[in-house]
C-alpha cells in the first residue's frame, strides 16, 4: 500500500465545525451530520481536549447517570464520531 | 483598467444530466469584476443551450465536429476570428483538446492565446495510460482492461471480473453494470457512439472527491479548489457538492502538477475508499462544477485570463470549506429566427450589444 495515497484517518476533532443547532461539518471530507444536545456538549469537550474522567464528571453534573454508564456512552460516542468521519 | 478583450469558449452543451463546462466557464468570467470584454460561445450542435444565452455569450457560433479534422476546425476558428477578433480561446471538451493542441501554433500566429497541456501531457492522462501515471504520482488506481468483444461479459467471471463493474468509453460515458445483459447493453451504447475499445474498470465503493486548478507548466498548481460530490446523476455527474479542505487530496494534486509540469486547467477525479485514494480520471479542462470556484473566491476561469493576458494574479484567499453548490436546470426561449440563424448560418450574432 502506498503511504502517499493513504488518507490520515486520525482527523483532529478540533477541525470539526459545530453550530449551536448541533449541525456538524467535517471540512476534510465534506461530511455533515447532526448530533443532539449531549452529543454537541461531548464534541465541545473533545475539542477542549478534556480527559474522559473530566467528561464523565461534566455529564454527571447534568444527568443522573452512573459513572461507568457515562464512561461507556462517551466511548461509544467517540467511536461513532470516528467511524462517521472516515 | 484592464483592456477589453474577446474570449471564445467551447463546450456550450449544458444539457441537464451531463453538462459541458462551457456555459459555466462563461458565467464565471462574466461575473468576474476584473473582466471587461466580450464572450463568444462555440458549440457543435444547434441545440446546445449555451448558443442561446446572451447573458453569458455575446455572440455564438457552431464549430465542425472534431471528427471532421483539425483543418476544418482551424478554418472555422479563423473565419470566426475575422469577425470577432478573438484574444483568448478556452477549450472545454476532452474530445477536441488534442486538435486544439495541434492547431495552437496557427492560432497563436493570428493572436489567439490558449493555455494548454502539451500533446504528451494530454496522452499521459488518457484512460488507457492512467495506471502508469498513477504509479508515477504514487496513488492507487482501479484495474482497467480494454475490451473489444461482447463475449467478455459472459466469460468475465472466469477472468476474475465479478459484477458489478464499470463499463466506460475512451472519451466519455460510464455505466455501472450488474449482469452480462447490462454489460452488453452498455458496450453497444458506448461503442455505437464513441467506438472501440471499451474499457472495463473495477467497481469501487467510497466517496468521490475532486480537485480543480490551473497548472502553470512549471510544476505548480494555481488556486486549487476541492469538492466532495454530495448528489450525482445516473451518469455519476455531480449535481450537488461541497467545498472541502483535504490535505491528502491537495498533496496528490501538487504531486501531479510537479511530476507532469501540467499546463492549463485540470480536474482530478479521485475516489476515497477506506481512507485510500484511487485515481479515477484526469480531465484536461475545467469541470462543469467550476462555478464553485467563484463560490470560494478563487475564480479559476478569470485567473486563466489573467495568466494568458500576462497580468498579475489576484491574491487568492485561503481555501474555504463548507460552500455547497446545487445544480438546477432551466429553459431558455429561442425565437424561430434565432434558431434558424444558428441552424442555417452557424451563428447567433448581436442579441446583446458588445460590452
Amino acid at each position: 500500500m502506498s503511504a502517499a495515497s493513504k488518507k490520515n484517518s486520525s482527523i483532529p476533532l478540533q477541525r470539526l465545525v459545530l453550530t449551536e443547532n448541533g449541525f456538524v461539518f467535517n471540512p476534510t471530507s465534506g461530511q455533515t451530520f447532526t448530533v443532539n444536545e449531549t452529543g454537541l456538549l461531548l464534541l465541545r469537550l473533545f475539542q477542549e481536549q478534556k480527559s474522559i474522567p473530566a467528561m464523565v464528571r461534566k455529564i454527571r453534573q447534568l444527568y443522573d447517570v452512573e459513572p461507568h454508564r457515562a464512561k461507556h456512552d462517551i466511548l461509544q460516542f467517540t467511536r461513532f464520531v470516528q467511524d462517521t468521519m472516515r | 483598467m484592464n483592456k477589453k478583450i474577446t474570449v471564445a469558449i467551447t463546450g456550450m452543451n449544458a444539457i441537464p444530466h451531463n453538462p459541458g463546462p462551457g456555459v459555466v466557464v462563461a458565467r464565471c468570467i462574466r461575473e468576474s469584476q476584473a473582466f471587461k470584454g466580450r464572450i463568444i460561445g462555440l458549440a457543435y450542435d444547434a441545440l446546445d443551450p449555451g448558443l442561446y444565452l446572451p447573458q453569458y455569450c455575446d455572440n455564438a457560433y457552431l464549430l465542425p465536429y472534431p471528427l471532421f479534422g483539425e483543418h476544418a476546425m482551424l478554418k472555422r476558428i479563423q473565419d470566426i476570428h475575422q469577425t470577432e477578433n478573438i484574444d483568448i480561446l478556452i477549450p472545454c471538451l476532452d474530445s477536441e483538446l488534442l486538435s486544439m493542441v495541434r492547431i495552437e501554433p496557427e492560432l497563436k500566429a493570428i493572436g489567439i492565446r490558449m493555455l494548454l497541456p502539451t500533446q504528451p501531457q494530454v496522452t499521459l492522462r488518457n484512460k488507457e495510460n492512467l495506471a502508469s501515471l498513477a504509479k508515477q504520482i504514487d496513488v492507487q488506481t482501479p484495474t482497467v482492461l480494454p475490451i473489444t468483444q461482447l463475449s467478455f461479459f459472459d466469460a468475465c467471471l472466469q477472468k476474475g471480473w465479478t459484477y458489478p463493474f464499470v463499463v466506460k468509453g475512451l472519451f466519455y460515458d460510464a455505466y455501472t453494470v450488474h449482469s452480462a445483459e447490462e454489460g452488453k447493453a452498455a458496450f453497444r451504447k458506448i461503442a455505437g457512439q464513441w467506438g472501440l475499445p471499451i474499457l472495463v474498470q473495477k467497481h469501487l465503493t467510497g466517496e468521490e472527491v475532486n480537485l480543480t486548478a490551473i497548472g502553470d507548466g512549471k510544476g505548480r498548481l494555481i488556486a486549487p479548489v476541492m469538492m466532495k460530490k454530495r448528489g450525482v446523476t445516473e451518469k455519476g455527474k455531480a449535481w450537488a457538492g461541497i467545498s472541502i479542505q483535504d490535505p491528502s487530496l491537495l498533496k496528490i494534486g501538487r504531486r501531479f502538477a510537479a511530476e507532469t509540469k501540467w499546463k492549463g486547467p485540470l480536474e482530478l477525479e479521485m475516489m476515497c475508499c477506506k481512507n485510500v485514494y484511487y485515481l479515477i480520471e484526469i480531465n484536461p479542462r475545467f469541470p462543469a462544477w467550476i462555478y464553485l470556484s467563484v463560490g470560494v473566491h478563487r475564480n479559476l476561469p478569470s485567473a486563466l485570463i489573467d495568466i494568458l493576458m500576462e497580468r498579475e494574479l489576484p491574491r487568492f484567499p485561503a481555501m474555504q470549506s463548507g460552500i455547497s453548490f446545487i445544480r438546477y436546470a432551466e429553459e431558455t426561449i429561442v425565437p424561430l429566427a434565432t434558431f434558424e440563424a444558428v441552424a442555417i448560418h452557424g451563428a447567433r450574432n448581436s442579441l446583446r450589444k458588445a460590452g
